[in-house]
């Protein structure tokens, strides 16, 4: 019986293992292994591992805690796995399971342990310390969003990729809006370079960028590409080129009121933001654009940019 | 100089017994104490008997006995405050980190507040009395460095976790020096302070193991959240090690030792699934400042939006002046009427979203949409898959695409020859299923299905513009006819 406890204790923690290395390389199976490795935590090793421990202490004393320790740990894990396995009711598992430690088991241990005469200290700090590690990571984890919302890119990036190459001009009116053209065409060939430069550095194709996730959220290759190593090279150059289509349109004699309004609107490089939110912080185009400087933030905002010229030209050249 | 013999310094240890003397050292201060009286008195010309008479009428039983009460005092009742203060304050600095996590996670108020309390009093109070606690309680106090490094460690780590969640500047370099001080020399001092202790060779590599994992697998968390590369790979090598190969050996050699279940071995355990669960947690989130991605694309979406909205008013009114066929205004005039009743069905939709998400009124509903970033709850997706997807699949997204079918129908029934027309309408509207391997995802499915609110509403947005700009084209040519 005890070795089966012993085992059992093992056994749950390595298949946890198992389960989040699958679940993080994307591999088949993960969920199957993780709901396998908590159910035979929460009620395998865990129950029986404290009832033998219960029965085995020679004066059977604080049978409260015990208790309560089984059911706060059990309610944690099944609520973490409600989590991660994104089935409903997962929220009411967090709100009651995140700060279930520290406001059951830990002042019930507390209480229970304090006329202890020769409770050692080591025994208390390894509780403590081991409750402050749960508590630092749940806070951590409140910092963050679920990778799932990586998938909702692809479709924003498609529909921006969608949107530079789908055209539809009923006679196009070339002759008089040549400038504006050439500008657009430069303009888009630099966005295009950009992006592939820095498709070339992590060495994927385009098509691929949305399938190879550890390069998604990369910083520092679109950081160098748009920095040229903090010389500011091709950011400068991006925002200038851009100034100058957005003034070849707003100069056009052939663009509506609206559509000048618009481009003022869309190619706006030069005015910072001032955040409320963060304490006034300002935020500048670059940095508003470009979160981060994540690859796949700096490349969608880069794809919608490049829409965004062709939607104005092709405003401007359909107009009589 | 007079000392005393041994048999006339168990005299004086004998009385201070009989005084009933027995708190910690205290009788041996106290027997030092005496003897020191006794000898100067000796050494003044007056024999043993003599000077001990003098002296035992200065401290006599009844003064030891108030000596040893006050001592108790003192020392206890500092000792016993400061326990239960550190007691007192480490559950109720956890307690606030575990409601400060779930307001931020719900977007509740005060999660800011809690969590800065949270931490200050666990830095500041706790975790310098825990340490000084321990430190006083060890036999040999010879550790002060492993304590320094501890604290100096813990502090700066949590107050990096604090900057990071308050958005202060400096988090990155306060997480940077906690990890380092804790992981190149705080646990390489414990691994040297425990291979002191260790009895058997076995024993001393098992703790060299645990260690030496613990280190990678700590250092992998701190690479993935500076996002450097390596990541991933730290991670299984010191997962393996640590649960792979650490915890069944020293589960061996706790069931060879002891033969029963302890407290410790579940506490470990328990420890080492939060370790598993946190960290591969931690890996499959990304930070929220992804969010903003799709908050930008929103607005670009609704300036295009008000454009369009704007020149197609101004297109139908031009056809309405120039030309008088009842025909073509009719036409005109019809998908107008189409396209701004599909506008404001979108529209609803993204109210009712929004309504669901955030429990808004329709007043501000109506400001939130305009303004996405004011969206609280903007990773939101299950209030999105109740609603768009439904739990039979009828949600409102069923019903959205075949409002944009009819509405493409309508739209090409007036351009019956014009393929390049209808090639355009079906690439700009585009609501096809998409085969993906074996599997067909549903167009409702590849676009709402675990997709965050805020993603939702820019694609609504995104399915505004599109209408608009079929409806620019269509009138664009209506005129050209």
């Amino acid at each position: 019986m005890k070795k089966l406890i012993y085992i059992s204790g093992i056994v749950s923690a390595n298949l946890m293992l198992l389960g989040s290395i699958f679940k993080v390389q994307h591999w088949p199976g993960a969920n199957i292994l993780l709901t396998l490795s908590v159910f035979m935590f929460c009620f395998m090793f865990l129950p029986f591992a404290l009832l033998s421990s219960y029965k085995n202490s020679s004066p059977r004393k604080y049978k409260s805690l015990y208790i309560v320790t089984y059911i706060v740990f059990a309610v944690v894990f099944v609520g973490a796995l409600f989590k991660v396995m994104h089935w409903s009711g997962s929220q009411y598992f967090l709100i009651i399971g995140v700060p279930l430690p520290f406001v059951l088991f830990l002042p019930v241990y507390l209480i229970q342990t304090r006329k202890e005469k020769n409770y050692s200290i080591v025994n208390f700090m390894g509780i403590m310390f081991g409750m402050a590690f749960v508590a630092v990571f749940s806070v951590l984890l409140a910092l963050n969003v679920s990778w799932n919302i990586m998938k909702n890119y692809e479709n924003q990036f498609n529909y921006n990729q969608n949107l530079v190459s789908n055209i539809y001009t009923e006679k196009a009116n070339d002759d008089n809006n040549k400038n504006v053209m050439q500008k657009s065409k430069e303009l888009c060939a630099f966005i295009e370079s950009l992006k592939n430069q820095m498709l070339k550095i992590t060495e994927n194709k385009p098509e691929n960028i949305l399938n190879v996730e550890v390069n998604q959220m990369e910083s520092t290759i679109p950081s160098i590409v748009l920095y040229n190593d903090d010389k500011k090279g091709n950011l400068d150059e991006l925002k200038n080129k851009i100034s100058v289509f957005k003034q070849s349109v707003i100069a056009s004699d052939n663009a509506s009121d609206e559509l000048k309004d618009l481009s003022k609107l869309l190619f706006e490089t030069e005015t910072s933001v001032i955040s409320e939110r963060n304490g006034g912080e300002i935020i500048t185009w670059e940095n508003k654009e470009f979160i981060d400087f994540k690859l796949i933030i700096v490349l969608d905002a880069l794809t919608r940019l490049e829409s965004n010229v062709k939607f104005v030209e092709n405003q401007l050249i359909s107009m009589k | 100089m007079y000392s005393l013999d041994k048999e006339q310094v168990e005299i004086i240890t004998a009385d201070v017994q009989l005084a009933g003397i027995t708190f910690s050292h205290l009788p041996d201060d106290l027997v030092d104490h005496i003897c020191c009286e006794v000898e100067i008195l000796i050494n003044e010309g007056k024999d043993f008997e003599n000077a001990y008479k003098i002296v035992r009428k200065q401290v006599g039983i009844d003064v030891l006995q108030k000596i040893q009460e006050n001592t108790k005092f003192l020392i206890d009742k500092n000792y016993r405050l400061m326990k239960t203060t550190m007691k007192i304050s480490g559950n109720i600095s956890l307690a606030m980190l575990g409601f400060g996590t779930i307001c931020k996670i719900m977007h509740w108020p005060g999660a800011g507040i809690l969590l800065a309390f949270g931490f200050l009093v666990l830095c500041l109070m706790f975790l310098p009395m825990v340490l000084y606690a321990n430190y006083k309680n060890e036999t040999k106090k010879q550790n002060l460095f492993l304590h320094i490094t501890a604290l100096i460690g813990c502090i700066t780590f949590m107050a990096g976790v604090l900057f990071k969640i308050m958005h202060w500047p400096g988090s990155a370099l306060l997480l940077m020096v906690g990890y380092l001080s804790l992981l190149l020399l705080f646990l390489p001092t414990l691994l040297f302070v425990k291979l002191k202790s260790a009895q058997t060779k076995k024993l001393k590599s098992i703790y060299i193991l645990g260690i030496v994992s613990l280190i990678i697998f700590a250092f992998s968390n701190m690479f993935k959240m500076f996002h450097w590369p390596g990541a991933s790979v730290l991670m299984i090598v010191g997962a393996v090690l640590l649960i792979g190969l650490f915890l069944p050996l020293y589960t061996w050699q706790m069931f060879k030792m002891e033969g029963k279940i302890t407290g410790q071995y579940i506490y470990i355990v328990t420890i080492s699934m939060f370790l598993i669960l946190f960290t591969s947690l931690l890996a499959i989130n990304v930070s929220k400042n992804i969010v903003v991605g799709f908050v930008n694309q929103a607005n670009n979406t609704e300036v295009i939006n008000n454009y369009l909205e704007k020149k197609n008013v101004k297109l139908l009114s031009e056809i309405e002046n120039k030309r008088d066929t009842l025909e073509l205004k009719s036409k005109a005039i019809s998908i107008k009427k189409n396209s701004d009743e599909l506008c404001d069905y979108i529209n609803n939709v993204q109210m009712e979203l929004v309504v669901s998400v955030d429990n808004l009124d329709k007043a501000n509903a109506k400001r939130v949409i305009a303004d996405p970033m004011c969206i609280m709850a903007k990773d939101n997706w299950d209030k999105v898959n109740m609603l768009m997807i439904g739990l039979d699949g009828n949600g409102k997204a069923k019903e959205l695409k075949q409002k944009l079918i009819q509405y493409k129908s309508n739209l090409t029934s007036n351009f019956k020859e014009n393929t390049e027309f209808s090639k355009y309408l079906d690439n700009l509207i585009n609501v096809t299923d998409k085969q993906n391997g074996q599997f067909t995802v549903s167009w409702e499915e590849s676009h709402f299905y675990l997709c965050s609110i805020i993603r939702a509403i820019s694609t609504l947005k995104e399915l505004q513009s599109g209408v608009r700009m079929a409806e620019s084209a269509a009138l664009v040519n209506l005129n050209n006819l």
